[in-house]
């Protein structure tokens, strides 16, 4: 009997290895299928063909299938990866199954920064305006999250003070953006809409470059604390008295999201749905181990953010909605499926 | 016997109020289990979070010989484990994960195997082997209450800090939890400081009670000198006494409560 329990964990283990490799799976299909949706005629065929024998197009081909679709493609995943491990992380160390960048207005004080950075026309001349721009966005994105601490430290991790202070700060700081905005002249309303948005349209090369950096700065750190993190859920308390400094894990946490929120809504703008609904997702499917759970948030996180991509693509023809207004029409069903899936089987 | 935990002067305030007054009890010796008892908001709660670490206080705690007020929760966790009422109800954690996360998560010196070999052993000496694989949210608040003692049992604290362990169990699991409980100290010469509101069990199963009221010690030693009438009276605003019975102690209420005036009025010198 002492044998099967171990054992028993232990095949939960496997299951869940291999489902996270099915998701790996089904995104690295996914990733392919978007950079073969377009209004060009490049299909799924002569992109694989062209992945190992680039080659094989014309130039003009070559053009659109690796300075267009694949970025565009390759940061919806970066992004979407980004915004799921942050809403895990959040969510656990919050304590709230509401927590998300979005929610909680480390989104909306990562727009604001950006915004700033672009009405005031900052220049600094050692950093490029690709660089400015993030950094804008993180410095705000911290404030905000600083401002969460502070929270925590006065009232508790209470589900209910937490949700409501960061609704709050998403009303004060989308209105601080519509100010920015009413001040700004057109072309610069025009750059500031893009971020409200949520749009992959702007993807270049060097933006997936920074976001995958961010990414995998942050994923080994996440991972290192997932023993932590699954104790943490386990109870806080008893956590405490296991010898987990919780203060420092939670300081951590949130540092990290403000650090992988403020890239993503850099590049894309503001896409609310991923970090909230991603880890309720990976919690469906692989449970609250956060070995599994953490790097199942985030590729639940590049699923959606493809599938939408993908969407954003194909619902009009010839036009390209940002994807920011299609990840919650695609994002929806899929987590409705999953949770009625789950009661049906119980 | 020698003694396991001293208190000295204990004070504990939230803000401007005042739980603990500079608590005194008599020290737990090793091998003891020792009830914590008292009514409703007295501090029984708040004295087993300030020993953990986990409300500040003022004072001298000695556990084992050594001073451990200074320490915080994650340097007292080395020698003692504190266990709450409640498990969170939303959490999709299995049983078995949320006591290998706790092991799992801070350098240990055992080995995978020897860490779930004593998992194994404990899942089975609770019984709760059927339950290690089941998420927390399926299972019974008592089952969690029990999940919670094996997180605490895991580590093989010299102290155990137990919070109402057995509020939300039935009669054969409050029996069982306790047992175990007393066992554990017995066999590894380590203590336990349990708050219970079921002044029976707290008779059958602890060495020594300690009866808090208004945030002070009103009484403590064996339980049938600990627990006498008047301690009753004052402590719980009821009429009863201790009888010895063939299976130890037990008590014997009056069928109502005092009213508050006469609990308000100060008792008569004999």
């Amino acid at each position: 009997m002492n044998e099967s329990l171990a054992a028993g964990y232990r095949r939960r283990v496997r299951r869940r290895v291999l489902a996270l490799s099915g998701l790996l799976l089904v995104l690295l299909i996914c990733l392919l299928a978007d950079a073969a949706t377009g209004p060009s005629s490049l299909g799924l065929g002569q992109v694989f063909q062209a992945l190992w024998a680039p080659h094989s197009l014309s130039r003009g081909q070559a053009v659109i299938l690796w300075q267009v679709r694949l970025p565009y493609a390759v940061i919806g995943l970066v992004v979407g990866a980004a915004l799921g491990l942050a809403g895990a992380e959040m969510q656990t160390a919050l304590n709230n199954p509401l927590a998300s960048p979005y929610t909680l207005g480390v989104s909306a004080a990562a727009t604001l920064g950006a915004s700033l950075v672009i009405v005031l026309d900052l220049h600094w001349p050692p950093l490029s305006r690709t660089w400015l721009i993030p950094i804008g966005a993180f410095l705000c994105a911290a404030l905000s999250v600083t401002l969460i601490l502070l929270l925590l430290r006065r009232v508790g991790n209470g589900v209910e003070g937490i949700v409501l202070f960061g609704i709050a700060m998403v009303f004060a700081l989308e209105a601080m953006v519509a100010m920015l905005q009413f001040i700004a002249d057109s072309d610069t309303l025009q750059q500031i809409v893009f971020w409200t948005f949520g749009s992959l349209g702007r993807a270049t090369w060097d933006k997936v470059a920074i976001v995958a950096a961010v990414l995998a700065l942050c994923l080994p750190f996440s991972l290192r604390g997932a023993w932590a993190m699954t104790a943490l859920r386990g109870g806080e308390e008893q956590a405490r008295s296991a010898g987990i400094a919780v203060d420092r894990l939670r300081v951590r946490v949130l540092l990290r999201v403000s650090l992988l929120s403020a890239v993503a809504v850099a590049f894309v703008g503001t896409i609310g749905f991923v970090g909230l609904v991603a880890p309720h997702i990976a919690r469906i499917t692989l449970g609250e181990d956060h070995r599994f759970y953490l790097p199942g948030s985030a590729l639940a996180g590049a699923l959606m953010l493809s599938l939408a991509s993908i969407a954003s693509k194909s619902l009009i023809p010839g036009l390209i909605i940002p994807v920011g207004i299609v990840t919650a029409l695609v994002g929806v069903p899929l987590f409705m499926a999953l949770v009625l899936g789950q009661r049906r089987c119980r | 016997m020698t003694a396991l935990l001293e208190i000295h002067d204990l004070r504990v305030a939230y803000g401007r109020r005042r739980v603990l007054h500079g608590l005194n009890p008599p020290p737990l010796e090793e091998g003891q289990v020792v009830a914590l008892v008292g009514g409703n908001g007295t501090g029984k709660s708040t004295l087993l979070k300030a020993l953990a670490g986990l409300q500040p206080g003022t004072g001298r705690v000695v556990l084992d010989g050594e001073d451990i007020q200074p320490l915080n929760a994650t340097r007292r966790a080395g020698c003692l484990a504190y266990v709450p009422q409640a498990l969170p109800q939303g959490s999709a954690l299995l049983a078995y994960e949320a006591v290998l996360s706790g092991s799992r998560a801070l350098p240990s010196p055992l080995n995978r195997e020897q860490l779930e070999r004593r998992l194994a052993g404990l899942f089975e000496r609770l019984e709760l082997t059927g339950l290690g694989l089941r998420p927390l949210s399926e299972l019974s608040g008592g089952q969690r209450q029990m999940i919670g003692l094996v997180q605490a049992l895991v580590r093989q604290p010299r102290l155990l800090l137990l919070d109402e362990p057995t509020s939300a169990l039935d009669l054969r699991w409050q029996l069982k939890v306790l047992e175990t409980v007393r066992d554990h100290c017995r066999e590894r010469h380590s203590g336990a400081l349990i708050a219970l509101h079921d002044l029976n069990l707290a008779l059958r199963f602890c060495d020594r009670m300690i009866v808090l009221h208004d945030g002070a010690v009103l009484a403590a030693g064996a339980p049938d000198s600990a627990l006498n009438a008047d301690i009753l009276r004052r402590a719980y605003g009821v009429e009863g006494r201790v009888e010895r019975c063939s299976l130890g102690f037990k008590l014997a209420l009056a069928d109502r409560a005092l009213p508050i005036n006469e609990l308000l009025r100060e008792p008569e010198n004999p």
